[in-house]
């Protein structure tokens, strides 16, 4: 009988212990290569200093949850749930139980609190934003695994900002006196990758945390990721093309050439869209002050072209000017488009048709229009010099604009200069991105629109404005309710569209290349559980999460 | 004995200059480092977070003579304050990272040159009319004008991308421990031979030319005659009589090099991610990262200096004139 | 009366100076081809006239750039400005250097000691960080810009230089001469003493048109220059911007190089023969053979007697 019971709690231990790496997919090992562009590494392991941020966030110290805005859910991390109060002037957010620290410290609300908190005094320490722009005004601690923020006005958009928290040990970080410029040196973490190997000027190695909370779904695969450093862009593709790194978030000329034929059967790579990319028109003065000119410039843009040339053809071209792209394409009102998809499409005839109706016409046969008033039309689109499938897409717009009669200069320009123009309105026009990457489309409009935005944001200054756009934004934070926020912006799209305060071009990539060399589980178009944004936490521990060594 | 209080005096004057032109410069200089890395970040930081930021940095000093007097007290105290792109890493522990390098670069580029260029320049001098007199500082002038970044980037593509023969990055391979061993040593030299080959292929025709020049004209002085009346060997000519005075034009021209090399391996540091203060400079600018800018500036300016120190000293031991 | 000595003159430098020929034959074919761009390259260099990177073909000589612009035809038209800058370069600095040097080497005393100074401070300050720093300090420069600064930072060199051969030249006996009988300092200076530093002034000037060419190449490279102007630094910096070299486009990035590379050799072959023509023992080449022969034939004299 004893004899049985030992035999069997043996056989219990020896399975659980193969369920432990059974219960992971994939055998454990290996080491993910990683580039980084920066001048030399440092040893700075603080997600609040900002020096290192891409080797510690996500990986590192892991969020409360991600927003899977490709899959449209959201994947639960140190967090097992929000709620937000009826009122909507408070939330509370529950802890998962039996959370550790790398050093096997527990993990619970006080380092939630603590971590929420730290943002209360000190702005560089505000990760959410949310104590600068006085939304929240306390944190208190409900038990040892529940947290309840309170806000100073109604607000259902709360949870948007959350997955930005650093969550920090209190017992690590309580203790020092300027948070910004601690180093925190021998790191402790949440995430699944905490211990550092080693620190060069070229290379930093982190290693599997010893307590990953997830470790009993043999979880992560990989043992460690290396961080190499680069100086350009131009590195990075050499170093992808002969297998040094596996994973690149950077632009790269001609990959399908360079890149993918060098090794059809590893190499790879997904543009999945991202922010839209917009040149803003100053509708304060003339030409940009009449709807009609502005809607001819966007008539007048062969979009395809100018992705083939000016940006090898990764970007998605934009086929409607409400306002939001293709990341948002789950959000786009059919019946809004349907009305305005035509002035995204190329129609240069329409365009100086339009022109004329409007009253701009060549008077003085120099083969360029005039203004109305007989004025000369001859503006400058704002580019920053360096920044070159920007300056060759703004030079194929002017070319583009040329051909329909309107006289428009390449103007590149200092990043200083570029940036106050924008946010002052001091600019004609200027190519710039958007807020149409976020949680929540409202997000874009609030940056397109809200007055208050004018002047700190470099999308609103276009002079295109009203009340009753501001109350809109308003009222869509103020609720929860699904389907009035579908009406607030098929409103907010028809209202863009009708205005066209930007001609819209094309959206950004995504830039995604992966090696399937040593490493396999890679995101792709066929596989694509998660949006391959390297710069980004939550995204990035998805992915890495998935990945094994071959 | 004057001749060096002097000439120290001299340099001495140059660098407060340069430190003075150092500090005005970045200052006029349009743009903001803390929008410049907003951009690279490219929207990642919240808009809340940056004013903060600003502060941090301090862009809100006094009148522009407190910062002045701020500055030199730094300077000669040796603390040259934290690098904006890389902060709150200091400057001066970057630099000592970087300087290595590029002094190793610059030092190993322009010993070789000298070399070659003695002995081509020797050789074309004494066998004049001959194959390598006319052909070789011709053929070197053209390869010389060719511009680094091309030549570099050309080496990279055929030499490191496609044969793989040498490495794409770095100093020395990243997954090695830094120190005199054999393996990091020989990483190293490894890692050093493409980007000193560009600077050869680009500096060596002007050596080969001055080389060749110096050699006839002291060739053809009676001192050298007489030597031979006398009826000393080649040998001796050569080494006692001839090199040694043609060397002197020479050192002066060696110091020199040394700035302009030093500067002009931007190009190659650029195209190899070769970790030297180069770079680093250019670098520095696109995020106007003011601290790192001086620094590196001010570096490179006390480097040419030195050399040219070392000049005047190595000219004082070689021309017994100057003692007087 | 004058043609005739010019034209004894040109004989003589070319004689049997190959160098020279080479030289003078780049450089001026070149200037030529710059000039009547227009007129040679069919093709308006700022339109897109093929697909991106097309290689060299019969329509295309030198292929077309990422977007579609021909290549045969920006390295004509940008090596007018190209051209333009280093010529212009050249001439500020050799104006400055000139003044200076000889300021320095005629009058002595106090002039000689501030000037010199000067000069020997903007001698040490390392030319292309310079550069580098006031490019960016004035923003985005276009080619003229370059020019000045470069012009306005490379003179040292070429004042002490001049400042030397100056005060050698100003204690020979026609310069006393000249003194002695009265005629007025700026006289002396321009009739006197400049006809002596032609060789150096013109070797320097070159020397200079090299730099300036190569410093603003290399400044438009790094991106500091303005990108939307054609020159064969910018050619350079878009080629390598759209990563030339790796995607098989060679002749983007090599063709502007090459450009630079055989103008600035024939310069320097210019200066090599300049060279020569002023100090006679550095000559090579036919000069050598006759040599050799006339010393093969005494030794067989001497032999024979």
């Amino acid at each position: 009988m004893k004899k049985l019971g030992i035999v069997t709690a043996i056989a219990t231990v020896v399975a659980t212990v193969n369920m432990a790496h059974a219960a992971g997919a994939h055998a454990q090992g290996g080491t993910l290569t990683v580039p980084i562009i920066t001048q030399t590494f440092v040893e700075d392991f603080n997600p609040y200093s900002g020096a290192q941020a891409d080797m510690v966030s996500g990986t590192m110290y892991e969020p409360l949850y991600v927003i899977n805005t490709l899959k449209g859910d959201i994947n639960w991390r140190l967090a097992e749930n929000y709620a937000y109060a009826k009122d909507l002037m408070s939330m509370t957010i529950k802890l998962k139980k039996g959370l550790t620290w790398s050093d096997g410290q527990a993990l619970n609300a006080d380092d939630l609190v603590f971590s929420l908190n730290l943002g209360r005094d000190d702005a560089k320490l505000d990760a959410t934003g949310q104590w600068g722009s006085k939304k929240f005004t306390s944190v208190e601690k409900l038990d040892d695994l529940t947290v309840k923020i309170n806000f100073s006005a109604k607000d259902g958009t709360i949870d948007w900002h959350l997955p930005r928290l650093h969550v920090v040990p209190e017992h690590i970080f309580a203790g020092v006196d300027d948070l910004s410029t601690f180093k925190n040196p021998n790191p402790v973490g949440s995430g699944p990758i905490t211990e550092v190997k080693q620190v060069r000027d070229n290379q930093i190695e982190i290693c599997r945390n010893p307590n990953y909370y997830k470790a009993s779904e043999g979880l992560p695969y990989l043992d460690c990721i290396k961080f190499r450093q680069y100086t350009d862009n131009s590195q990075i593709q050499a170093a992808l093309i002969n297998d040094e790194i596996d994973w690149g978030s950077n632009f790269i000329s001609d990959i399908d050439k360079t890149y993918v034929e060098a090794s059809p059967e590893t190499h790879g790579y997904w543009y999945p869209a991202n922010d839209l990319i917009n040149v803003y028109l100053n509708t304060r003065e003339l030409p940009f002050s009449d709807v009609r000119f502005r809607q001819a410039f966007s008539m007048a843009m062969d979009r395809e072209l100018i992705v083939d040339l000016a940006a090898y053809g990764y970007p998605t071209v934009e086929t409607q000017v409400s306002g939001i792209g293709e990341f948002f394409k789950t959000h786009l009102n059919d019946e809004v488009n349907s009305k305005y998809n035509y002035l995204a499409e190329y129609n240069p005839e329409r365009a100086m048709e339009l022109l004329e109706e409007a009253g701009f016409k060549d008077v003085d046969g120099d083969g360029f229009v005039e203004n109305p008033d007989g004025s000369e039309i001859n503006f400058d689109i704002h580019v920053v010099n360096g920044w070159t499938d920007w300056v060759q897409t703004v030079q194929m717009v002017s070319e583009f604009l040329a051909e329909v009669g309107i006289k428009a200069n390449t103007k590149t320009v200092d990043w200083s200069v570029y940036d106050s123009a924008l946010k002052e309105g001091t600019y004609q026009a200027s190519i710039n991105w958007s807020r149409t990457n976020g949680e929540d489309p409202i997000q874009a409009y609030r940056d397109y629109f809200y007055t208050a935005q004018q002047g700190l944001s470099w999308h609103t200054n276009h002079g295109i404005s009203s009340e009753k756009v501001d109350k809109l934004i308003d009222e869509y934070s103020a609720t929860v309710d699904e389907a009035r926020r579908k009406a607030i912006l098929a409103e907010l799209m028809e209202f863009t569209s009708e205005n066209l305060p930007f001609v819209p071009l094309f959206s950004n990539p995504t830039w995604y290349q992966y090696n399937a060399t040593r490493i396999g589980g890679w995101p792709t178009e066929e596989n694509d559980f998660v949006q391959p944004v390297f710069y980004n936490g939550g995204n990035k521990l998805l992915v890495f999460e998935q990945l094994y060594a071959k | 004995m004057s001749f060096i209080l002097r000439r120290f005096a001299f340099y001495l004057v140059a660098i407060l200059i340069a430190i003075s032109f150092n500090f005005l410069i970045p200052r006029l200089m349009p743009g903001d480092p803390v929008d410049a890395l907003f951009a690279s970040a490219q929207g990642r930081m919240p808009l809340e977070t940056l004013q903060a930021y600003k502060e941090m940095l301090g862009f809100v000093d006094g009148p522009l003579w407190v910062q002045y007097l701020q500055y030199m007290k730094s300077i000669f105290t040796w603390d040259l304050g934290p690098t904006i792109m890389l902060f709150p890493l200091p400057v001066t522990e970057l630099l000592a990272v970087k300087l290595p390098w590029t002094l190793g670069l610059a030092g190993m580029s322009t010993v070789i040159c000298v070399m070659i260029g003695l002995v081509i320049g020797t050789f074309a001098a004494y066998n004049r009319g001959g194959f390598t007199d006319r052909f070789m500082p011709a053929f070197w002038a053209f390869m010389g004008a060719m511009p680094q970044p091309v030549t570099a980037l050309f080496l990279f593509f055929i030499l490191a991308l496609s044969w793989k023969w040498f490495p794409l990055s770095y100093g020395a391979n990243p997954d090695l421990d830094p120190g005199w061993t054999l393996e990091y040593v020989s990483s190293v030299l490894h890692h050093a031979v493409l980007p000193i080959l560009c600077m050869i292929i680009g500096g060596i025709g002007a050596w080969i030319f001055n080389m060749r020049n110096a050699m006839i004209n002291v060739l053809g002085e009676d001192y050298i005659t007489m030597a031979r009346a006398k009826g000393l060997s080649n040998r001796r000519v050569m080494t006692h009589y001839a090199a040694r005075n043609a060397l002197l034009p020479v050192v002066t021209a060696v110091s020199m090099q040394v700035g302009f090399v030093m500067a002009g391996a931007i190009f190659i540091e650029t195209v190899f991610n070769y970790p030297g203060v180069g770079l680093l400079l250019f670098k520095a600018l696109a995020a106007r990262d003011y601290p790192t800018m001086q620094a590196c500036f001010l570096m490179i300016v006390v480097f040419v200096l030195v050399f040219n120190f070392i000049a005047d000293l190595l000219n004082l031991w070689l021309d017994p004139r100057l003692r007087k | 009366m004058f043609s005739n000595k010019f034209f004894k003159f040109l004989r003589r430098f070319y004689k049997s100076n190959p160098a020279a020929i080479i030289g003078s034959f780049i450089v001026a074919s070149m200037i030529l081809l710059s000039v009547f761009a227009g007129a040679i390259a069919e093709n308006d260099p700022t339109k897109r006239v093929a697909r991106g990177h097309q290689p060299p073909s019969a329509e295309l000589l030198l292929g077309s750039t990422r977007s579609g612009k021909d290549v045969f035809s920006q390295v004509l038209h940008g090596g007018k400005i190209s051209l333009l800058v280093a010529f212009s370069a050249a001439a500020i600095t050799t104006v400055i250097a000139v003044a200076v040097g000889v300021s320095a080497g005629y009058f002595g005393g106090r002039v000689d000691e501030i000037l010199m100074s000067t000069t020997n401070i903007v001698l040490v300050f390392p030319q292309l960080p310079l550069l580098i720093i006031i490019a960016a300090f004035v923003g985005q420069v276009g080619p003229l810009v370059i020019a000045l600064i470069i012009g306005l930072s490379s003179w040292a060199w070429g004042a002490r230089v001049i400042r030397s051969q100056t005060m050698a030249v100003r204690n020979k006996e026609f310069v006393l001469a000249a003194e002695v009988m009265g005629e007025s300092k700026l006289r002396i200076i321009f009739v006197e003493i400049l006809p002596n530093l032609t060789s150096i002034v013109v070797g320097g000037a070159m020397g200079t048109c090299i730099y300036a060419l190569m410093a603003e190449a290399g400044l438009e490279f790094l991106g500091l220059g303005d990108p939307t102007i054609i020159t064969w630094g910018t050619m350079l910096f878009w080629a390598q911007s759209n990563s030339a070299f790796i995607v098989g486009a060679w002749w983007d990035m090599v063709v502007p190089g090459a450009a630079i590379a055989i103008f600035g050799g024939g310069l320097a072959l210019l200066n090599m023969s300049i060279d020569q023509v002023a100090n006679p023992k550095l000559k090579t080449g036919g000069y050598i053979k006759t040599w050799r022969r006339m010393k093969a034939d005494v030794e067989a004299r001497r032999a024979a007697a």
